[in-house]
C-alpha cells in the first residue's frame, strides 16, 4: 500500500496501527529520523555499534507502541521525549561500565574528543567545543529551541520542565555561548 | 547586546550534531535484527528446556536403575522410617489424648 506524501502524521500513524501499511511508517521513520538522532548527538551519544543497536531498538519499540500517541503534543515531541529517555539510560549504562575501567566521565571524553581535532582559529571547531561544554540537558533545550525551532511549549513538554524554565535557561546558555565564544575572539556582534 | 545568536554560528553547531550523529537505520534492519533477537531467545529458552528435561530423565533413570547408588537407597529408606515413626508418634499422642478426655 502506498502513501501520499502529503499526509500528516495522525493519518500515516493510523495507516499504520490499522492496516500496518509499511509505506506509512517508513515516511514516519524519515521524517523523524533526523530529529531523533540529532537528540541523541546532543546527548552526548556518538555513531558506534550500541548507539545504532538503541536506534533500531527505538524504532521497533515504537513501531509497537506507536498507538499510544494520543496527538496531545505534536509527533516530534513525543518521538523526541522516547528517544531522550532512551538516551539517558544508555549514557548511564555507560558511566557505570567507565567507572569500573577509568574515572573520566562520557563529557570529558567527549569535550577531549573535539580538543584533540581543534586546530587554529576554525570557527566551527570552536562552536562544536563550546556547544559540548554545556550540560547535555543544556544541549537538548538549544536543539530543541534554536535548530529546530520548537515553540516553549513543545520544549517544555519534551524535557519535562515548565515554559518559564524554558526561556529562562535558554537565555543562559546562549549568553553562555557567547561568553565561551567571546573568549575565543568571536564576537557575536560581528555576524548580527 | 544580541538576544540571539548568529544564524550562522546556530547552522554550524547543527551542522557538527549532524556529522556526530548515528546514521540512519532502515526499516528491514530493524526488523531483521528484531527476527535475530527474536530467534537467538527462542533458541536460548529451547535450549533451556533440553537442559532441564535430560537433568530430570537423568535423575529419574538413576533413582529407577536396580543398581542405585547406595546413597539414594539409604537417603529412601531414612524418609520411610522417619515418616512411620512420625505417624506412630502422632497415633499415640491421639490416642493419650482421647484417653485424657474420657478420664474427665
Amino acid at each position: 500500500m502506498v502513501s501520499a506524501p502529503e499526509d500528516n502524521d495522525r493519518v500515516l500513524v493510523e495507516r499504520w496501527t490499522r492496516l500496518r501499511d509499511e509505506g506509512a511508517w517508513r515516511l514516519l521513520m524519515r521524517r523523524y529520523d533526523l530529529l531523533v538522532r540529532r537528540t541523541l548527538a546532543a546527548l552526548g551519544l556518538k555513531a558506534g555499534e550500541e548507539v545504532d543497536d538503541l536506534l533500531q531498538d527505538f524504532w521497533w519499540e515504537q513501531s509497537r507502541t506507536i498507538k499510544r500517541w494520543k496527538g496531545e503534543s505534536s509527533l516530534g515531541t513525543y518521538l523526541a521525549s522516547g528517544a531522550r529517555r532512551r538516551g539517558i539510560d544508555l549514557i548511564r549504562k555507560q558511566t557505570r561500565r567507565r567507572r569500573h575501567q577509568t574515572d573520566t566521565p562520557i563529557e570529558d571524553l567527549a569535550l577531549a574528543d573535539t580538543q584533540k581535532s581543534h586546530s587554529g582559529v576554525d570557527l566551527k571547531a570552536v562552536l562544536e567545543r563550546c556547544y559540548n561544554q554545556l550540560e547535555s540537558e543544556e544541549r537538548l533545550l538549544f536543539l530543541y529551541r534554536e535548530i529546530e525551532g520548537w515553540s516553549v511549549a513543545e520544549t517544555a513538554a519534551t524535557m519535562g520542565i515548565a515554559e518559564g524554565t524554558v526561556k529562562s535557561r535558554l537565555s543562559r546558555i546562549k549568553q553562555k555561548l557567547k561568553d565561551m565564544l567571546q573568549k575565543e575572539g568571536w564576537d557575536a556582534r560581528a555576524f548580527a | 547586546m544580541l538576544e540571539h545568536l548568529p544564524k550562522k554560528w546556530v547552522g554550524m553547531i547543527a551542522e557538527s550534531l549532524d556529522q556526530k550523529a548515528a546514521p540512519s537505520v532502515d526499516w528491514n534492519q530493524v526488523k531483521r535484527r528484531h527476527r535475530r533477537k527474536l530467534f537467538q531467545r527462542s533458541l536460548a529458552g529451547l535450549g533451556g528446556i533440553a537442559a532441564a528435561a535430560i537433568l530430570t530423565w537423568g535423575l529419574g533413570l538413576m533413582i529407577k536403575h536396580p543398581q542405585t547408588p547406595y546413597a539414594f537407597e539409604v537417603t529412601a529408606e531414612w524418609y520411610s522410617d522417619s515418616l512411620s515413626s512420625t505417624y506412630a508418634d502422632l497415633d499415640n499422642i491421639f490416642a493419650m489424648t482421647v484417653a485424657m478426655m474420657d478420664e474427665e
